[in-house]
């Protein structure tokens, strides 16, 4: 496995009501596995996925955001959150489960002209 | 140039899985080529051989099959994403005792790690139903 290509998944999606953001998080924490130089972007309604005290058992779901925590021992630091998306849904770093780096979107267009590999969800 | 296809989106539910082969088509007859398709999410309907459209529509399973076979191209679904969906082949059939599989001729189930594999090996990583 060559390790020198960077890859960056996006996740632009709300935690529940489609599988993207449970399907992204395995494949994050596979390559992060595989020691694959890799970052994690949120934005758009993708931030909801990293919100404090989510419980949605009553719609038959697991608890997605509990598996978060892993990506840190998993060595991934590269955390980004658009501002932007944030401030749009009245919400900041605070109301987020885990570290993150809030950028703007300007420092986003730059962010992804670095990235070999992008991988939307 | 050397592509990968993620395809997220089933058969018949979006356009993804069309243009996706579409895409493939086109690539291959420009002279690139194709290192992996790799199936995932609601992507791995598209592997099943038991969808069964009207005879005047557009068979994308079976045209997903032609293609892997006509080309000899590497077909992977995404084994937890399969499982979860109802796509097994004959193996995950025994394991978990189920009545059938429907594992198309030509795919193979194997983990995430080959979506990753796909990502660092091909120029390029095209994702379709995102």
């Amino acid at each position: 496995m060559s390790h020198d290509k960077s890859i960056l998944i996006v996740n632009r999606k709300a935690p529940y009501g489609s599988a993207f953001a449970k399907e992204s998080l395995d494949v994050g924490l596979i390559a992060a596995a595989f020691g694959q130089k890799l970052g994690i972007l949120f934005m758009d309604d993708g931030v909801y996925q990293l919100l404090k005290h989510q419980d949605p058992s009553e719609i038959q779901q697991k608890n997605s955001s509990q598996t978060l925590p892993m990506l840190e021992m998993y060595d991934v630091k590269d955390i980004y959150v658009e501002a932007e998306s944030l401030q749009a849904r009245n919400l900041d770093a605070a109301d987020l489960l885990i570290p993150v780096e809030v950028i703007s979107s300007q420092a986003i267009s730059e962010l992804l002209e670095q990235q070999d590999i992008l991988l939307n969800f | 140039m050397k592509y990968s296809l993620a395809i997220y989106g089933a058969p018949y539910a979006s356009q993804a899985a069309d243009t996706a082969l579409n895409f493939a088509n086109a690539a291959l007859s420009r002279g690139h080529k194709i290192y992996r398709l790799f199936f995932y999410l609601d992507g791995v309907h598209n592997a099943s051989n038991l969808a069964t459209p009207p005879q005047d529509e557009n068979d994308i399973p079976a045209r997903w099959r032609e293609f892997i076979e006509a080309h000899q191209i590497d077909a992977v679904v995404c084994i937890a994403a399969g499982l979860r969906r109802g796509v097994l082949d004959e193996v995950e059939q025994a394991r978990y005792e189920k009545t059938g599989n429907n594992l198309g001729k030509g795919f193979t189930l194997s983990g995430l790690g080959q979506l990753v594999d796909a990502a660092t090996h091909s120029d390029r990583l095209i994702s379709f139903g995102a």
